[in-house]
């Protein structure tokens, strides 16, 4: 319900974001990640993965370890209207290599780290 | 002479398959028959004991499919060219992004999972953990399938790395402050650092500049940082030789660097990227 009023916010302007998170008990398939969602993956009380499509336009899964004992390991925290935040940023060493950060639901692109058939994306700000 | 020629292209048209029965080796074999039996199968692989296998067929998409010793398999018809075998009566099942698979045994290595399944080499396999972060599965690793539920393993490809932004803010300073340019690459479980074309003492070795890579502990800052690689491999000019504990491998974000093994005393909350940078600075000014 919050998601609807969100996704209702911001086609009135109200509000911008390029994520909303949702969770999910297991790991998702490739399949079943959406563009512009970002599934946190949480058993109980552990937090254990972010999965999200790559904004830079090349559909690659991106899957980021929450396990804080390991490395690389990122930190996801959601707001009230499910946006999410991600801690640090996230960079892409494929052909894709694409570098952002995730604030408040907001994508922000780092410098040299936004592809250039993003356009779509980026005009949604 | 019909009969012979007859015999002469069935040989030729003999269907290759191959077995395995650990997952790790696979022998190759022909059949005959391009519908043998089950156990026409066990037969080509050289099994003795035939009645007291378990046979299964491993489809093109890496699904398990059960073979019976008396049923008939079609090796045209779904183009099967993998068969494993065990000598056991319980089949373990498990499932690898989301694809059922069967094992024989109680056991299975991190190795046999990736052979059967075809996962990439650019790929970690975690086993999922109920309640718990998911276990990174390497190789020589085991897992008990025996447990009660079907266990499940999942594949994340390593291609995605934190930013600088992971780093400590006293090492983006330094790098800031240095003009050095980084990257950070990732491998199972940690990260590295690579500060790109860093500067060697002039005429010493075969290049002017070298990639540094410094790997971080998941501890670090306060873990602390051992030895550092290069890449690519440099040689001293003089001998055309690699410098002294600088010849070893070190496998690392799916590329082979150049170990430099310089130990020293690592001060948690002191020391950073700065102190690696110095002590590689020092290792090539001494190296010989
Ligand atoms: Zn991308």
């Amino acid at each position: 319900m919050r998601k609807i009023v969100a996704r209702l916010l911001r086609a009135l302007g109200v509000m911008k974001f390029d994520f909303l998170a949702e969770t999910a008990s297991t790991f998702p398939s490739d399949a079943g990640l959406a563009q512009g969602r970002l599934v946190v993956v949480r058993d109980g009380d552990v937090e254990k993965w972010a999965c999200l499509t790559c904004p830079g336009g090349c559909g690659r899964t991106i899957n980021l370890s929450l396990n804080p004992l390991r490395r690389p390991k990122w930190t996801v925290a959601i707001d009230f209207w499910r946006r999410p935040t991600l801690l640090p940023s996230v960079h892409q060493l494929n052909e894709c290599g694409c570098h952002f950060w995730i604030k408040g639901g907001c994508i922000d692109w780092c410098q040299g780290g936004r592809p250039k058939d993003n356009s779509a994306m980026h005009g949604r700000h | 002479m019909t009969s012979e020629l007859n015999a002469a292209e069935a040989a030729n048209t003999a269907y290759r398959i191959r077995t395995t029965t650990d997952g790790v080796t696979f022998k190759d074999a022909s059949v005959p028959d391009p519908i043998p039996l089950g156990r026409q199968i066990l037969m080509a692989a050289g099994v003795r004991d035939i009645e007291n296998n378990i046979l299964y067929a491993i489809l093109p998409n890496g699904e398990f499919e059960d073979v019976r010793l008396d049923e008939t398999y079609d090796l045209r018809a779904k183009g099967t060219e993998v068969f494993a075998y065990f000598e056991s009566d319980r089949a373990f099942n498990f499932t690898i992004e989301q694809r059922q698979m069967s094992w024989g045994r109680n056991l299975i290595s991190g190795k046999a999972v990736r052979n059967l399944a075809g996962v990439d080499e650019r790929y970690t396999i975690y086993l999922e953990v109920r309640g718990g972060h998911d276990r990174p599965i390497g190789d020589t690793d085991l897992v008990d399938l025996s447990g009660k539920g079907i266990e499940r393993f999942i594949t994340v490809i390593r291609e995605t790395t934190e930013g600088l932004g992971a780093l400590p803010s006293a090492d983006r300073q330094f790098i800031e402050d240095h003009g050095l340019t980084c990257e950070m690459i990732a491998d199972a479980g940690s990260t590295g650092v690579v500060i790109k074309n860093f500067p060697l003492p002039p005429g010493k070795f075969d290049r002017d500049v070298v990639d540094v890579m410094i790997q971080l502990p998941a501890g670090y800052p306060d873990a602390s940082v051992d030895m550092f690689f290069t890449m690519p491999w440099i040689k001293l000019k003089a001998t055309g030789r690699y410098a002294n504990c600088a010849d070893q491998p070190h496998l690392f974000g799916g590329q082979n660097w150049q170990r430099w093994s310089r130990h020293a005393e690592w001060r948690a909350g002191i020391d950073g990227i700065r102190t690696m940078v110095a002590r590689a600075e020092l290792a090539f000014a001494k190296a010989a």
